[in-house]
């Protein structure tokens, strides 16, 4: 049966029928049943998935996704191009350009200079990873990590690459990574959404709410941001001069009334409205204590190097933590500030500092709780940046957007560590072994969760919409 | 037999299936088969058999010629007999060997496409090669006939011609309508419908007072007649015309667009005919002596929204916004994914690619349209209208700037004695540059005593701010400069840098700059909107294979599909052609997509549930001679808005109740046939609206430019440069539809409402049920100060006694009475709740401060905020925010 014909409503009510008995009483009263559900599917805050269940066993039961807004410059961070050094300075040859679009913020320049990178590199772990010495940390794990260096998309500015990263197309109006999921497996915990979204850093492009929408799928699957300041979520606090008794005891009489309706019109939505006044409730305390990463021992803010209060990329990768803890399915969390058109020696170590720690905190702490294997990670932007300086070839030198190639990493569930895939040409401009479009990235991210991309459709305008729009291949050599 | 262009594949599998027809001949199913189509009845093409071939089989064996394999396509019946079926002959029809094959390599459709045909499905397209496998076009391609009424055996149920073609189905089905619903519910219904707000209760008792016949058409017509219905109409049609008051994409500027929103409300108000609304959306600025109204509807076109992105390029953008304009002018006005064949032929519908291009080129000729430009600006072309006073604010300024500029001119010029004096000491200073100038911070002015050491102060600068013409000047050798450029450089120098007439100019400066600013403020509050305008010489258009606006393929010239009926003779082949073209009395779609839509307001789900599509994969119609039947009628009636709505409420049909009925659930589940009326969520403005009104906050002013409701405190700051200043005062009560839409991060309650970001155009809206829902009814800024305005005036409005006070309150939220079980609640809710703020005199004091509204005069503390939880809990119910 093809996804389309599922009658989504249906699967949720028949859940609601089936589990809403009882919880209006334990609301009110502030009794809250256990987060996560039993049994192997998971059933919760928005229903079971369209799925139903995985295509196939997976590997991954959730993501965290580190978005580096920008376009982290992949020669200076992961894909280390030495001999360039002798070519600095010098034009950059036509043959390696050929007829590739550039941006207009570098078209008219009269020369494309070469501009080797500043950076410094070395080798970690058993693998012999070769990261940038600034990420220290991040080196500690580096067995943990398949870098891929063959990556490319086609959009070359920042809006339509995040897009086409984000949702398969470069155009708007289509579901995003987390909304697939969200919607193909739902989630395992009935107290909060199976899609949350964390944002730090200041500098840069903003990060809009579209690239976390869902599209034309049901708009419940659409990223729930989870604010470091103010409420946590929009509106999660009663106004001043309702107290938590106040509140259960208003949303008791909102239900009874609801019931009450319920019995005349027998109209089921009613009792899906019923049950997400009780949910409201629940989040009402659970996301607070959610947020409130005060409660972590000392070792793990100096792990992390967090500091309770702050918003922060540390921060959120320690909330991170906390979430997939509680079975949320889908976390994304967006660092800004990669889009370095200048300033590359300076700025490049910067992020590496704000990034590297938290990153691998995390991942040894997701390890030692035994969840690395089953959440799968992902760092990554929307594009690279080019090989050549925008304007002239000074210390304070940037680099322009470049999506003919860039590097990503993944991590954890499904995927095999300590690899590199994928090769670029000496001057990391073109792909020369194991390309790896932005469709194919993304089919195999579904298929660490046990989803087949072809397969998780949507009707859509006439189509069966999917993630990977009308390409993607799973890079089996990724997988563990 | 020829076989051309077969891959060896192919060829092997094509021997098989030649091999298996020879052994097949004379098998059983040959044997059966006129048994098969004497006793099943007929079955339709366009409704059964074209949406299996289209989703199953299209992809490779369709329209799309790059794509076709074994040069065979079963969308048209020539090549599917030709290659694949003998009409009446299941056995020798090699559609149905391969699809009935038990070898994985012939079966059809093959393994890795990963599409599967059904049993039900191969029985049926059995059943139709057997019945002589007929083609016809499809459906909706082909004008509506005003079809017969149908008989029913119930002739005693029914109000006017829908009646009979309701009734005709729900018999067939063999099912009865419901009752019709109570008059409250009606007056509800109908006001929320044709409104979007629910009645008042004087409106109500007036309506349930009146025992005149007629008393439901008076009702229908004064709600016709009201100014909201405007608000109502256009509400939706904002969705579809992507209205929007910023331009999208990343840095999402604010835009001036709102006499557009206001154009639509008129037009809905003063009931437009149908096609004249679409003639001036479409091309309100080409027709003759077009006036400023139609110049604003033209707008529908400059809602696409643009990018202003720093390096994008400029012919890769106009490409994507004259892409946009032309889907979703067929999405809107002929419900087709006609986008689809932008990079190559429409996989399912007879659109092909080149035709698309033609389609696109009517859109790809804006006059002075930029594919790319800075933040801030408002985008031309653009429609100023100012009013006398901002006229003669301008000229005045103008008339100083311009008396200004001449006395500063003539200022420059007196200064002679400058010139020798920067001559002389020239040389010098070319061989010892000054040095501490360029030590001083950027942005503070600096003065020279002589021109060269200006000059070589400029020179060292990493960005100077002087004009980039005079920094050229100042780059060149002093020596190579001619006549003019000395000329200029020492005006600039004296007028700007010379520290001996700093006296002179900074003054003259500084007026200038006041004027200037004044006319920038008089400016930018001149109403203005984006329109269309066609350039002089029309912008070649090519096919653009796959869509790359790098890759040119041939040129095209406006026009039409082929499948449609062409444009009319005496019609230019521009948009206004194009506009003709729409409305005319032969277009298959236009009526049928409009009548389809307007159904969906009144009734919950359209006739046709894709309804962005119409094309051979949509959805069959539920009730094809009832669309059928108002399209025609709408046409006949001159496309009249209004008279259409009320023949669709005055229908009995509509009347119904919506209560769930047992057992038809198993018939039908989703009440696609219309036994009862839908019960249906608000939309996220009318609940935003519904609660106002219900409060009494509700500031009902119709049209104006955008407002800034309350926020969530910092929910901009990680989301671009942008800021929301929030409204003052009445301006902060203004009905949804007036809210600023900032595109990409929207107001966040109706983000969480489903309302879309109109970003692109939205046919459908969602209706959701999710815990953020109820989040912002509980505790949105919002809707905890209407609880507590709501409460205010239970408290003055209400009774003495506590129970005439809970009728009150509840009649005011959800209209009806409550019963005694209902009121009990709420009473419990309020004596409990006053108690308690009794003793907790600081929460009440807390919970009254919310909102910016003034609070009445002696207030009791705790009696008002023990309303305001009754208040709270009345504006949260199913009841409230759902449409019965």
């Amino acid at each position: 049966m093809a996804l389309h014909d599922l009658d989504y409503s249906a699967v949720r009510r028949q859940f609601l029928t089936r589990t809403s008995a009882g919880l209006g009483a334990a609301a009110v009263s502030g009794l809250l049943n256990p987060e996560l559900f039993a049994g192997p599917a998971g059933r919760a805050f928005s229903g079971s998935g369209a799925l139903g269940q995985p295509h196939f066993p997976a590997k991954a039961k959730r993501v965290i996704y580190l978005f580096m807004a920008g376009g982290p410059s992949h020669i200076d961070l992961w894909d280390p191009k030495p001999t360039l050094q002798k070519q600095n300075g010098k034009e950059l040859p036509k043959s390696v350009r050929g007829k590739q679009r550039i941006t207009l913020m570098t078209r008219d320049q009269k020369q494309l200079l070469v501009a080797a990178s500043p950076m410094k590199f070395k080798k970690y772990g058993e693998s012999g990873q070769v990261l940038n010495e600034h990420m220290p940390h991040l080196g500690r794990v580096a067995d943990e990590l398949a870098i891929i260096r063959s990556l490319y998309s086609e959009p070359i500015n920042h809006d339509p690459a995040v897009n086409m990263i984000q949702t398969g197309a470069g155009r708007v109006g289509r579901p995003c990574m987390g909304s697939w999921v969200s919607w193909g497996l739902g989630s395992e915990n009935k107290n909060l959404p199976d899609f949350v979204v964390l944002l730090s850093g200041t500098k840069g492009q903003p990060v809009l709410s579209r690239y976390y929408h869902s599209g034309f799928l049901p708009s419940r699957h659409q990223g729930v941001q989870f604010q470091s300041k103010g409420d946590p979520v929009l509106f999660l606090s009663d106004p001043e001069g309702i107290d938590r008794q106040t509140r259960g005891q208003l949303i008791g009489a909102i239900n009874e009334l609801n019931q009450r309706r319920l019995e005349i019109v027998g109209d089921p939505e009613i009792e899906a409205r019923i049950d997400s006044f009780e949910l409201a409730f629940r989040m009402q305390t659970k996301v607070p204590d959610l947020m409130d990463i005060s409660q972590e021992p000392k070792h793990i803010h100096d792990l992390y190097g967090t500091k309770p209060g702050e918003v922060s990329f540390a921060n959120n990768c320690l909330l991170a933590r906390r979430l997939v803890e509680r079975g949320i399915r889908f976390v994304q969390l967006y660092q800004r500030g990669w889009d370095m058109h200048r300033d590359i020696k300076q700025r490049v170590p910067q992020m590496c500092q704000t990034v590297d720690r938290p990153i691998g905190a995390l991942i040894e702490d997701l390890k030692r709780r035994g969840l690395l294997d089953e959440t799968l990670i992902i760092w990554g932007g929307e594009f690279g940046r080019t090989t050549y300086c925008q304007g002239e070839l000074k210390p304070t030198f940037g680099r322009d957007h470049h999506p003919r190639c860039f590097s990503m990493w993944m991590a954890g569930g499904g995927i095999q560590g300590g690899i590199t895939y994928g090769r670029t040409d000496d001057y990391g401009y073109n792909i020369v072994e194991n390309q790896v479009h932005v469709h194919d990235f993304q089919a195999t991210a579904l298929h660490c969760l046990g989803i087949d991309h072809e397969k998780l459709t949507f009707r859509f305008q006439a189509r069966d919409q999917r993630l990977t729009d009308i390409g993607g291949n799973v890079v089996n050599d990724l997988l563990a | 037999m020829t076989l051309p262009n077969f891959r060896s594949v192919f060829w092997k599998v094509f021997c098989a299936v030649v091999l298996a027809a020879i052994l097949l001949v004379s098998g059983p199913l040959h044997a059966a088969e006129p048994k098969q189509s004497q006793l099943k009845p007929k079955v339709d093409f366009s409704r059964q058999i074209r949406p299996i071939l289209s989703s199953k089989c299209f992809s490779c064996h369709g329209p799309d010629e790059s794509q076709r394999q074994a040069d065979l396509r079963f969308d048209i019946r020539q090549s599917a007999l030709a290659k694949a079926i003998v009409p009446s002959k299941v056995a020798q029809s090699k559609l149905i060997q391969r699809i009935t094959s038990d070898d994985p390599d012939e079966r059809m459709p093959p393994a890795d496409s990963k599409l599967k045909l059904t049993a039900d499905e191969v029985a049926l397209l059995k059943q139709w090669v057997a019945q002589g496998a007929d083609y016809s076009v499809h459906w909706a391609f082909v004008k509506p006939k005003r079809p017969r009424l149908p008989s029913t055996k119930n002739e005693d149920w029914g109000r006017n011609e829908i009646d009979a073609f309701v009734l005709n189905r729900l018999e067939t089905a063999g099912l009865q309508p419901s009752a019709e619903a109570d008059k409250v519910t009606l007056i509800r219904r109908l006001s929320l419908d044709l409104t979007g707000l629910p009645p008042t209760i004087d409106e109500v008792d007036r309506f349930l007072s009146d025992k005149r016949p007629q008393a439901y058409e008076k009702l229908v017509d004064r709600l016709l007649a009201s100014q909201h219905y405007g608000e109502r109409m256009a509400q939706g049609w904002l969705d579809l015309a992507r209205y929007g008051d910023t331009n999208g994409y990343e840095n999402d500027s604010e835009r001036k667009m709102w006499l557009y929103r206001d154009w639509v409300i008129h037009a809905f108000n003063t009931n437009m005919p149908f096609n004249r609304f679409t003639i001036e959306q479409i091309a309100g600025d080409l027709l003759p002596q077009a006036d400023n109204s139609q110049k604003i509807a033209s707008g529908f076109n400059r809602n696409t929204t643009y990018n202003e992105e720093g390096g994008s390029d400029p012919e890769e953008f106009l490409v994507v916004y004259a892409v946009e304009r032309a889907s979703t002018t067929a999405t809107v006005f002929l419900s087709l994914t006609m986008g689809c064949a932008q990079c190559h032929e429409h996989k399912y519908d007879p659109i092909s690619q080149q035709e698309f291009y033609q389609f696109y080129a009517f859109f790809n000729s804006v006059d002075s349209e930029k594919g790319a430009q800075g933040h801030d600006v408002l985008l031309p072309p653009l429609l100023r209208l100012p009013s006398k006073q901002q006229t003669a604010d301008l000229n005045r300024a103008n008339q100083e700037l311009a008396e200004l500029q001449a006395h500063i001119t003539a200022e420059v010029t007196k200064i002679k004695v400058a010139q020798v004096k920067v001559e002389k000491r020239q040389a010098a200073v070319e061989t010892k540059p000054s040095q501490p100038s360029d030590q001083k911070p950027q942005d503070e002015k600096v003065y020279f005593d002589i021109q060269a050491e200006w000059e070589q102060f400029e020179k060292k600068l990493e960005t100077s701010k002087i004009p980039k013409n005079i920094l050229e000047l100042v780059k060149i050798k002093s020596t190579e400069r001619n006549d003019e450029q000395k000329r200029q450089l020492r005006d600039y120098f004296v007028e700007h840098s010379y520290s001996q007439t700093k006296h002179i100019f900074e003054p003259l400066h500084r007026r200038k700059s006041e004027w200037t600013k004044r006319k920038d403020t008089v400016t930018k509050a001149i109403p203005t909107t984006m329109v269309m305008k066609e350039m002089p010489k029309r912008r070649p258009t090519y096919v653009l294979i796959r869509g790359d606006f790098q890759r040119k393929a041939e040129q095209v010239q406006p026009g039409v599909p082929a499948i449609f009926p062409p444009m009319p003779k005496n019609q230019p082949r521009n948009r206004l052609g194009l506009a003709y073209w729409l409305v005319d009395d032969n277009n298959p779609l236009m009526a049928r997509v409009a009548i389809n839509r307007f159904w969906k307001q009144f009734f919950g789900t359209g006739f046709v549930k894709t309804m962005d599509d119409f094309g051979v994969r949509g959805e069959f119609p539920s009730h094809p001679k009832l669309l059928d039947w108002l399209a025609t009628e709408f046409i006949r009636t001159g496309w009249n808005v209004k008279a259409l709505l009320k023949t669709i409420v005055m229908s009995a049909s509509y009347r119904l109740s919506s209560r769930y009925q047992p057992g038809v659930d198993q018939i039908d589940r989703d009440n696609r046939l219309l036994s009862r009326q839908s019960r249906f969520r608000l939309s996220a403005e009318e609940i935003r609206d519904t609660a106002l009104a219900i409060s009494g906050l509700l500031n009902d002013e119709i049209g104006g430019e955008s407002v800034f409701p309350y926020q969530p405190a910092g929910y901009y700051s990680d989301k671009g440069r942008w800021k929301w200043s929030q409204s003052q005062s009445k301006a902060l009560y203004r009905r949804g539809l007036y809210t600023f839409w900032r595109r990409t991060t929207f107001y966040p309650s109706f983000q969480i409402f489903d309302a879309p970001s109109r970003e692109t155009c939205t046919v459908d809206r969602p209706r959701t049920n999710t815990p953020l829902q109820a989040l912002v009814t509980l505790n949105d800024p919002t809707f905890v100060e209407a609880a507590r305005v709501f409460a205010a005036r239970i408290i003055n409005e209400g009774c003495s006694s506590l129970d005439d006070s809970i009728t009150f309150a509840f009649r005011a939220a959800v209209i009806r009475f409550p019963d005694d079980r209902e009121k009990q609640i709420l009473k419990k809710t309020y004596t409990e709740q006053l108690a308690k703020y009794k003793k907790d005199k600081p929460a009440a004091a807390a919970l009254i401060k919310h909102g910016e509204h003034p609070l009445p005069k002696d207030v009791d503390a705790e009696q008002l905020a023990a309303w305001m939880t009754v208040a709270n809990v009345l504006l949260n119910l199913d009841e409230t925010i759902t449409r019965d």
